[in-house]
């Protein structure tokens, strides 16, 4: 039976495990602890270790949802995760003091995995601050190189991290199409 | 030439949707919708044949008609479109005339036809050209088509719920998918409507740092660069109504208002407070880009063609944006590799009318980018073009992770 990974990273308070919570169809496995360092003047609790979630695919397949840890004294976590991935997903928090610094950041530390995969990149907290703004992000992407998918979303949101993990896919093979052919029609000789 | 030296394939064409907008009176459309639609129902379907010999030319027409029309049986056509250049066309063009003498031929040629009894496209030919073409057919099949006035009448806003009335049944497909009925060009002149007006008062906006007011006979819709957000005290529907028509053809009919001046105004806005404001301030991008996808009513800009390669510069905001339901798709192939709109509705297998309205939006943003050099060969969209990396997961993966989500 097929075993697949899809991994979301990012700093902390970005959205990660809500954005997994919203996607998994299990509820998600989540390793967290109360904060106790600067951590704590962001979010309550934090993740240590990693969450997990789970979608069931046709034929009985699983896509495994990993979240890293989003402090960056778990780093080591970061390449046991990522190993095997299919793709990457960035969550940035824009309430941060440098979300630019951050996506830089995160996407040199999984360079080897968007080289050899792609990554699709969601900005959140966009409401509550909208600087930097989208075309920010883009610039940062262009002068490290790098061509991918960045949308304004919100973790909680079930379509906004859907249409994020479709553009992940979509990416990866920009032909892929579900639809059958609509016109079914057999053409016959006369 | 037997018979047998040629088959069909059959298209079965019904007429869903008529050009109906753009040649009825508008204040009068809500009343006549409902005897339209019975003759409409009256009106024999159009069913159509196109030799075998041109597969391209099967793909391409199914492209142009597609949802729109369906295919059906050879026995039920009663038009059959040729391609006047393929080789016998002129001997299979006299074996349909032998066995179907009642069949209207719709003939695609590089060069004029001189046979009165052929509808003639000339190629290359737009999805325009060809629903032109089978609306004269159908004409010819349905001879009592009715004959409609020009005449405008009544206020502005009068004419907008004129439409959305007529619309109604259509309305979330055409909100959703930026389709419109309007079908006689290709293209549309973005400056025409209200999307250029909108763009010209952004950057004057930007570029001073204060707000300004935008009138367009319509509604006053107000800007403000510092927050990003644009106000207009109207909601989607009647803003879509709006855009659905030349500003300068809103700006003729509307008698009911004192000052008829044709000149869009741009002036600035004195500071206030928002929050007395009724209804909702807008993100400008959002708002320019659903302006842009209403005005284009599934048409290319002026200086994009169905053929023409393009690109995406960078993803839209499609998780705030009024997108289609393909968008991701779309935006995918035209961020891959240089593409034209025509050949995306054709990998998608969707209605080119989708592909182009996004492409109008996209464009109003300025996220397209025109290929000059067209010789350049585009990429065949699939996973091992995008990279040659044995880590990419196999596309019959991504298609079971997709089938896990709406893409709706």
């Amino acid at each position: 039976m097929g075993q697949h990974k899809l991994i979301f990273t990012g700093p902390v308070g970005a959205g990660k495990t809500t954005a997994i919570a919203s996607i998994s169809d299990e509820p998600p496995v989540r390793t967290d602890e109360a904060a106790t360092d600067m951590t704590k003047q962001r979010k309550r609790d934090t993740t240590v270790a990693l969450d997990y979630g789970v979608m069931h695919l046709p034929g009985g397949e699983k896509l495994h949802l990993y979240g890293t840890p989003g402090q960056e004294r778990f780093d080591f976590m970061w390449e046991i995760l990522s190993t095997g991935g299919i793709g990457l997903m960035i969550l940035i928090n824009n309430n941060r003091p440098d979300p630019l610094k951050d996506l830089s950041f995160f996407l040199q530390r999984f360079e080897a995995l968007i080289k050899t995969t792609a990554v699709a990149i969601g900005v959140t907290q966009m409401d509550i601050k909208d600087e930097p703004c989208l075309n920010d992000y883009h610039l940062v992407l262009q002068k490290m190189d790098i061509r991918a998918p960045v949308f304004e979303v919100d973790a909680r949101n079930k379509t906004d991290v859907s249409l994020l993990v479709q553009a992940l896919l979509f990416s990866l093979d920009p032909g892929l199409n579900l639809e059958q052919e609509e016109n079914n029609v057999e053409f016959k000789t006369a | 030439m037997g018979r047998s030296h040629f088959s069909f394939h059959n298209v079965k064409i019904s007429r869903k949707l008529m050009s109906t907008e753009q040649t009825m009176p508008i204040s009068s459309l809500g009343s006549q919708h409902k005897s339209e639609s019975k003759r409409m129902n009256a009106e024999q379907t159009l069913q159509i044949s196109i030799p075998e010999s041109k597969s391209q030319l099967i793909k391409v027409v199914r492209v142009f008609i597609r949802k729109r029309y369906r295919l059906v049986e050879n026995d039920q056509a009663n038009v059959t479109i040729v391609d006047c250049d393929a080789y016998e066309a002129r001997s299979m063009l006299d074996d349909l005339r032998q066995q179907y003498p009642d069949r209207t031929i719709i003939g695609l040629s590089v060069s004029d036809q001189q046979d009165d009894s052929v509808i003639h496209v000339q190629k290359p030919f737009s999805q325009d050209d060809l629903i032109q073409a089978l609306d004269k057919a159908s004409e010819t099949v349905n001879p009592s088509k009715i004959v409609v006035g020009e005449k405008m009448g009544g206020s502005i806003h009068q004419a907008a719920s004129a439409v959305s009335d007529k619309q109604a049944d259509n309305d979330r497909q055409v909100a959703r998918n930026g389709i419109s009925t309007r079908t006689n060009a290709a293209q549309y002149n973005p400056a025409d409507y209200l999307q250029e007006a909108l763009k010209t008062a952004y950057n004057k906006s930007r570029k001073a740092g204060f707000n300004l007011r935008l009138d367009v006979w319509w509604q006053p819709i107000i800007i403000f660069p510092s927050m990003g957000k644009v106000w207009v005290d109207a909601d989607d529907q009647k803003l879509q109504a709006f855009c659905r028509l030349p500003l300068k053809t809103f700006a003729r009919h509307h008698s009911q208002e004192a000052q008829r001046s044709t000149e869009i105004k741009i002036s600035p806005e004195p500071m206030f407070n928002t929050n007395k404001l009724s209804g909702s301030l807008q993100a400008m991008d959002a708002f320019l880009w659903k302006v842009a996808w209403w005005n284009a009513g599934g048409q290319l800009p002026l200086g994009i063609t169905e053929r023409q390669l393009i690109k995406l510069k960078s993803w839209p905001n499609i998780t705030r944006f009024l997108c289609p339901d393909h968008a991701v798709q779309i935006c995918a192939l035209l961020f891959h590799a240089p593409v034209s709109p025509l050949r995306i509705a054709e990998i998608l297998d969707i209605e080119s009318k989708e592909v182009y309205g996004l492409i109008s939006a996209a464009n109003a943003l300025g996220l397209i980018e025109t290929i000059q050099n067209q010789s350049i060969t585009p990429v065949k969209p699939s996973a091992s073009s995008v990279s040659s990396t044995a880590n990419r997961p196999n596309t019959g993966l991504l298609r079971r992770i997709l089938s896990r989500f709406n893409r709706k």
